[in-house]
């Protein structure tokens, strides 16, 4: 049998993806927003419209848009913030094609979205987990080789 | 074994202790970066990070005109040196939850930063390379000249 490239494999986005999305209604006041990412230590929310994915809220959003221009979260609503439209992809597509996605988009989430609805979000931290985990793999090895090379039993 | 002054950001951006909140917020947006380190007198106490923007400041409703860097900064700092390795940074970033890590020298002189996004880079970058080397191999075993 052929050996299978490392490259060749498939891995796709639902393997690696977060199922535990928190997301937070288009019409709720920023602070409340920042309140829940803060509880729930995480940094970005999938701004939701009748169910339905619309947009980003994320930490730099409420940066740039909110404390740079000093202006209340208490009455500026997350619509007004938040990034829209949403940049997604579907959970069979292949990690190498998700993270083209972010890296041409200067992203660093990337909901994950089936039929109209949302399943998941990767992120890159779970990008760059997956990879380092790769390269260590990759690295192993290797190793394993030169020693079963050079220790034969 | 490439190290942390191989991929660190030596561009960083401070702040002194006493500038506010929203001056603080100012140079994040101006410069496009997501950190801070904040200094007293010129040496390095703390770091400001989106992170603490939106949990301390806008999820509590402070006044950011009136607020200093002080009160929000996450301190003492907890860096990496130049020699550190990159796998050791890494996963002192999934251990600690960090996605910044200033780099700073013995006598606690800033040098530069590490991002999650340098380090997410650097192993894209060694992944393109693995794979064009193989892709190469292959190419030669196909089609000796």
């Amino acid at each position: 049998m052929e050996e299978k490239h490392d490259f060749e494999k498939n891995d796709t986005v639902e393997e690696i993806m977060s199922t535990h999305v928190i997301s937070c209604n288009f019409d709720q006041p920023v602070q409340h927003a920042a309140q829940l990412m803060r509880d729930k230590l995480i940094s970005c929310l999938i701004v939701l419209k009748e169910k339905a994915p619309m947009g980003i809220i994320t930490e730099r959003d409420i940066v740039y848009r909110l404390v740079a221009r000093n202006l209340d979260g208490g009455h500026v609503l997350v619509k007004e913030l938040m990034s829209a439209p949403l940049k997604t992809v579907a959970p069979e597509e292949n990690v190498y094609y998700a993270s083209r996605v972010m890296i041409t988009n200067h992203i660093k989430k990337l909901p994950v979205v089936k039929n109209k609805r949302l399943v998941g979000i990767i992120t890159q931290t779970d990008l760059t987990n997956y990879f380092a985990n790769q390269r260590k793999e990759f690295i192993l090895d290797n190793l394993r080789k030169s020693i079963k090379a050079a220790y034969p039993v | 074994m490439e190290t942390a002054q191989d991929i660190m950001s030596r561009n960083v951006k401070t702040a002194e202790e006493t500038a506010s909140v929203f001056e603080v917020a100012g140079m994040m947006k101006k410069f496009n970066i997501s950190t801070v380190i904040i200094t007293r007198k010129g040496k390095p106490i703390g770091i400001i990070t989106e992170r603490d923007m939106a949990q301390k400041v806008a999820a509590a409703g402070l006044d950011v005109k009136s607020v200093q860097a002080k009160a929000i900064m996450s301190s003492p700092l907890q860096g990496i040196q130049p020699e550190t390795n990159i796998y050791y940074a890494h996963s002192l970033m999934k251990k600690e939850g960090f996605k910044k890590l200033p780099v700073m020298d013995k006598q606690g002189n800033l040098l530069g930063i590490v991002t999650q996004t340098d380090v997410s880079n650097y192993f894209t970058q060694k992944r393109k390379e693995f794979v064009m080397q193989a892709l190469s191999k292959k190419a030669r075993e196909l089609y000796p000249v």
